[in-house]
Parts: structure tokens; sequence; C-alpha cells
């Protein structure tokens, strides 16, 4: 009761309240100057900093937000590229020895955050390049700002579609194509109704997406690939993309009796898909729509009779010395081991050196239209196989992860052609 | 079918449940310092990540992680209640507006110290129980537990203590109250942590059923405020019902409706309340003078 009991104030206490609002007031005065000083400083600092010897990189990239979780390691993968081209002693363009100098701005995930900081890069005019983003929401608008005056280098799903169209000749996409003769979806559909339905007895699949632009993607292909190939859709459900509990959803799910579940995309929602699915009954057998890394379902390794994940492009625990190579430099460069989620770092990192190497084609580092030329039909071979082709779309070795009762988990590697 | 609406049922009081605990301190906090704490989200994320950290780094087990992050986050709300809101407890929507930068410092600050991954909190029982067509997983039946717990322990610290007595007599009548020898000033720092440490409860619990990030806060408080306005703001027994009501309606409309009109399902019935009772079920209309 003490405690709360109330205490009168004495006439010295009053005098230093007095004194301590007067304080407060010349802190909040200095405050303000300091709130008008500092970018002011930041500003002059920005302007006169262009080295001549310096190529100006800017990273469109969500390092806080809903999608930090996928662009911030791609972010670090980007930061981790300029640094090993820059120790390596950095471009040489037209007999001058130049600097990569990569400059992350944060999209925070939110499209109009995203077209204000691309037309900041367009108005400046001191960038030529741009990479990311990859979420497709944020992409689209940061395209239509940036072209046709600025190159980008995207891994965004929907920049498949943009690439190579009139008024798009400066933009690239950095993941394997989704559709298309030799796309991912189409192989991993054939690949998964060969190598889990038929050894497995699945014949009846149940399908569960994110509302978003990938998740719809997803949802108007692979019902119908599947059907196509001989296995019943028992249902098609679609989940709010910020969604935590799938519970009321997979027990309507289950009505159907599925064999199997194949749900998209992402680790954060997939962690409590699978677990939810495993113990509300629905089932044990588990097909991810592209966009996992894997690391949904170790966490159940257990409890899962077989479960399957393409990856967008090579995954981080390929068994390859390459890879070996870049997990043991990114784990130094980010300072702790790597997790599932740390998949993303790869998704910019092969396509900078590429860009470099185009710089150095195309002599120049101003002209974004030479260094886009140089870039197309360029084949490298770095930590994965990639080529580019005449429309800007990237084409790269990619994986898919199967991790079998026990836990076991086996890589099977898509080369490109 | 039944069976599938006795299913339904349970998920929707399991995820009503976790609501109710978020609500409670939020409209706690209303019903005592009239604050919108739009940062009792980013406070339950706090508390998962703390309760993870004490798991993780010192092997503490669930239960004694999950008290000792409730403590570390109610020493964090005193100082946040004497730090900030105390300088604006005249002006209320001064409030709400440190509250919304306050999620921004959460986050920013768990994003730098536990980065982006998802995480989750490892569940302590894994079993399963089946009863006839209804599934129950024993971590859901643990949480529930907990949960009813907790609800009967802020029911008797409020309505059987001093300490009970003085909050209520300061939301009743904070000048009364000061002039009956009670230091208001304190009495609003004590409520602060111990909502704080209500949230980081819910947080800690929410962490072992489902994933979270340090952004998954906004998310959170969203959904505890559409608890605390269906029961009445500065109702307690309102944001029990109003969270059981929440995740039961959740639950049947994605099971007889599409799940794309869960959102809209929700929303009509809060317009549908406020309609008819624009104080919320519990709440209490105030007396125009």
């Amino acid at each position: 009761v003490l405690f709360f009991a109330k205490r009168p104030r004495s006439s010295a206490e009053e005098t230093e309240e007095h004194m301590r609002i007067s304080w407060q007031k010349a802190g909040r005065a200095a405050l303000n100057s300091l709130l008008i000083a500092v970018p002011a400083a930041l500003w002059a600092g920005s302007a006169f900093s262009q080295d001549a010897g310096e190529v100006n990189i800017t990273a469109l990239l969500g390092i806080t937000g809903p999608i930090a979780s996928i662009e911030g390691p791609t972010a670090e993968g980007l930061r981790m590229a300029v640094k090993e081209i820059n120790d390596a002693g950095g471009l040489t363009v037209a007999g001058r020895k130049v600097r990569l100098k990569v400059s992350v701005e944060d999209t925070q995930g939110k499209p109009d955050q995203a077209v204000g900081l691309a037309r900041k890069v367009v108005a400046e005019g001191s960038t030529k390049i741009v990479f990311g983003p990859i979420a497709s929401s944020v992409a689209v608008p940061s395209i239509e700002a940036t072209q046709p005056k600025v190159m980008q280098v995207t891994p965004a799903t929907i920049a498949q579609q943009l690439v190579g169209k009139p008024g798009k000749e400066l933009l690239f996409d950095t993941t394997n194509p989704q559709l298309g003769e030799k796309g991912i979806s189409p192989t991993y559909a054939k690949w998964v109704v060969e190598n889990i339905a038929k050894p497995h007895g699945i014949k009846k699949i149940a399908v569960l997406l994110p509302n978003d632009a990938l998740g719809q993607l997803d949802m108007d292909f692979f019902p119908g690939a599947f059907r196509k190939m001989g296995i019943e859709i028992t249902a098609q459900e679609m989940f709010d993309p910020k969604a935590s509990d799938f519970s009321a959803l997979i027990t309507k799910l289950k009505a159907g009796k599925p064999d199997a579940l194949f749900w998209g995309y992402l680790d954060e929602s997939g962690k409590t898909i699978i677990r939810q699915s495993i113990e509300l009954g629905l089932t044990t057998r588990f097909i991810s729509a592209p966009g996992s890394s894997g690391g949904a379902v170790i966490d159940q390794a257990s409890r899962i009779d077989v479960a399957t994940w393409p990856t967008a492009v090579m995954s981080l625990y390929n068994p390859s010395p390459a890879m070996a190579r870049f997990v043991s430099a990114y784990q130094a460069h980010i300072g702790r081991k790597i997790t599932a989620g740390d998949q993303f770092a790869l998704y910019l990192y092969d396509p900078a050196f590429m860009v470099a190497k185009a710089i150095e084609k195309a002599g120049t580092t101003t002209d974004p239209v030479k260094i886009a030329q140089a870039l197309r039909g360029m084949k490298y071979s770095g930590v994965m196989n990639l080529a580019v082709d005449a429309r800007g779309q990237f084409h790269s070795d990619w994986d898919i992860g199967r991790m079998d009762k026990g836990g076991k988990i086996t890589w099977t590697t898509i080369k490109v052609e | 079918m039944a069976g599938v609406i006795l299913q339904q049922l349970f998920n929707g009081l399991i995820s009503g449940i976790i609501y109710v605990l978020i609500g409670l301190g939020l409209t706690f906090l209303f019903g005592v310092m009239n604050v919108l704490n739009f940062a009792h989200g980013s406070v339950a994320v706090f508390g998962a990540y703390v309760t993870l950290w004490f798991m993780t780094r010192h092997g503490l087990p669930f239960v004694p992680a999950m008290l000792a992050a409730g403590a570390v986050a109610a020493i964090v709300g005193y100082a946040l209640e004497q730090s900030m809101f105390r300088w604006v407890r005249d002006v209320p929507v001064n409030g709400l507006i440190v509250s919304i930068g306050l999620i921004s410092v959460f986050e920013t600050g768990l994003l730098a110290a536990f980065t982006s991954t998802p995480q989750s909190v490892p569940p302590q029982f894994t079993d399963i129980v089946t009863i006839g067509p209804v599934s129950l997983a024993g971590q859901r039946l643990f949480v529930l537990g907990i949960t009813l717990v907790f609800l009967a322990v802020a029911y008797v610290l409020l309505s059987r203590t001093q300490i009970g007595r003085a909050i209520r007599a300061t939301a009743q009548q904070p000048l009364a109250a000061e002039l009956m020898g009670l230091n208001v000033n304190r009495i609003h720092a004590v409520t602060f942590a111990v909502c704080c440490m209500l949230a980081s409860f819910a947080g800690s619990l929410f962490a072992t059923l489902f994933t979270f990030t340090p952004l998954s806060g906004a998310d959170i408080v969203l959904k505890a405020f559409v608890v605390v306005i269906l029961g009445g703001l500065g109702s307690l027994p309102g944001a029990v019902v109003g969270g059981l009501l929440l995740g039961v309606t959740e639950a049947l409309g994605t099971q007889f409706l599409s799940s794309d009109y869960q959102s809209a399902l929700l929303f009509g019935i809060l317009l549908v309340v406020l309609l008819v009772r624009p104080h919320g079920i519990f709440g209490v209309r105030e007396r125009q003078a």
C-alpha cells in the first residue's frame, strides 16, 4: 500500500521540477537543430562523394517490413558480391580501374516506398543500374518508374512477363522462368508425379496457396497440370498471406481425404501449415510450390512421410564445392551460420558478377543501353551456371529438395542448358 | 458434418483464447489509463523472442522462460510508461502516436537482434489426442490450460488484492483516488507494466503454436483491437467474449464460406455490433453531463 501512497512535494522539489522543464526545453531545441543539421550534412556529403573511380549501383530491397526475411538475405548476398569484386581489384573499364559502390535503399516491402526510391534514382541520375526488388507487388511499380531510363536487374517472378517487351529493354530477370516448356513449374510438376506421387501411391491432392500474385500464378497452373497427369484435386483453397493460423482451413481440406497437401510457398506460413496439417490428421506428405527453401519441413522431420520443394535457383544445401565455398564466405560475411531463409542470398550474388563483367565488356559506366547489350547472351560459371537470353531472362541451375521419412534430404539439380 | 463443426469450434476456441489474452492487456490499459497502445502486439512479439532467448541461450524450460520474459516485459513497460507515456497522459492522442512510434522501435530492435528469419518456440507436447472425429493437439490443450490460469490470476489480482483495488479506483475516478492518497502516477506505471507482462505471456504462448517474425506484432494488435471493440473498450469480460467470438467466427466462417470472406465476415460482425451497441457488447455508455 505504501508503494502506491502519494507523497507531498517540497518547495525544493518544485524548483527542481522547474529546472527540469527548462532543461527539457533546451534539449528539445538542440534536438530540433540536429534534426535539421544532420540530414543537411548527409545530403551535402552525398552530393560531393561521387568519385570518378566509382560505379554507383542501387538495390531496392525491403530490408525491413513484411518481406525482410526474403530481401534481407538478398541484400547481404549483393553486398558480399560487391565487396569480393572490389577486393579483387575492382573493374577495368576502358583501361581505367573503377570500384563498385552499392547503396541498399529500404523499400520496407511497400510499393509506394519503392516507387519513391526508384523515381529518386532516375531523377538524381548518378545510378544507372538498379538491383531488386524480389516481391512482385513491389517490383512492378518500381519497374514502371525505372524503365526505360535505368537498367534494372530483379529476381521478381512477375518480371518474367515483362522482359524483352517494348520499353523494357533495360529490364533483366534473374530467377528461372516459372512457366514455358522448360520452366520450373511444368518441370517440377512432372518430377513430382514421377518421383513422389507414383512411388507413394498419392492419387488425391489438396491445394492450399496464399492469395497473392505468385500464389495465384501457382493456382492457375498446378491443379490443372496435376489433373492432366491423373491426380485428383480434392479441394483448392487460398489464404490471406498475413494469416498465422490455418487450422480452420486445414479442417475444411480434411473433408476431401487427400493423400498429400500441395502448399505454397513461404517458410513463414509453411511451418505452421505443415505442423497443423499433421496435428489435425490431414496428411504427412507435403509438396511445396516454388518459393520455399525447405526450412518449413525440417522442423517436422520426424513426423513427415515425404516432402519436396523446388528452389528458384540452386539450394545453399547443394553439396557442390562451389556452393560450399559460397556458404562458407557468406557465413563469415553475416557472422552466423546460415538458416534456410538465407537461400535468397544467392538471388543477386552471381548476377552481380555478371553485371560487373557486362560493364567491363561495354567499356562504359554511364550508358545502361550498352551495358544491357553486353549482358544479353552472356554465359557465366560462378556458384551456379548461368546464361542470359536475348530477352534479358536469366537461366540457371536449380534444385529440387526431397525429404524422406527419418529426415534424410536429397537434392536433384536441374542443369541449365 | 457434426464432427467437422466440433473440430472447427475447438479450433476457434484455441485461436480465441489467445486473442483474449492479448486483448485483455489492451482493454485493461485503456480502462485504467485511457491509452490505446498500438505497440501492444510488438510487446507480445518481444516477449516471444525473449522467451526463445531464455530457452535457447540459457536452457530454461518453457514455463520459467515465459515467466522470466514476462518479468523483462514488465520492467520494459514500467520504464516506457515513466519515460514516455507519463508525459503525454493528459492528451490521449499523443499517447497513441507515441505507441505507433514504439512499433518501429521494437521492430527495428528485434530485427537487429534476431534477424527476420521466421521463428517458433518448440512445443512442449507433440502428442495428439483424438476424441471421435476431433483431433486435439497436446500443445493446444496446454495453451488453453495456461491461458485459463492467467485469466484466473488476473481476476483475483484485480478483485481481491490491494493493488487491484488501487488500480480499479484509479480507473473509475483518478482525481478521487489521488485525493484519497493514492499515487496515481505509480499506479499508472504498474498498470502499464502488468499489461506488458500479459502481452508477453500471450506472445510466448502464441509462439508455441505459430511462427513469428519481428514484424508479426502489427497483425496481432489489429485482431486484439477487434476483440476489445467487440467486447467493449475497457471491459475485461468483454475482452473474453470478444476473443472467443472472433475465434469461433473465423473458424466457422472458413468452413461454410470461402476463406476470402473471413475478413469481410469479421468486420461485418464488428459493424453490426457497433450499430446495435456502439459501446461494444460489455462496454458502458458514458453518461452525458
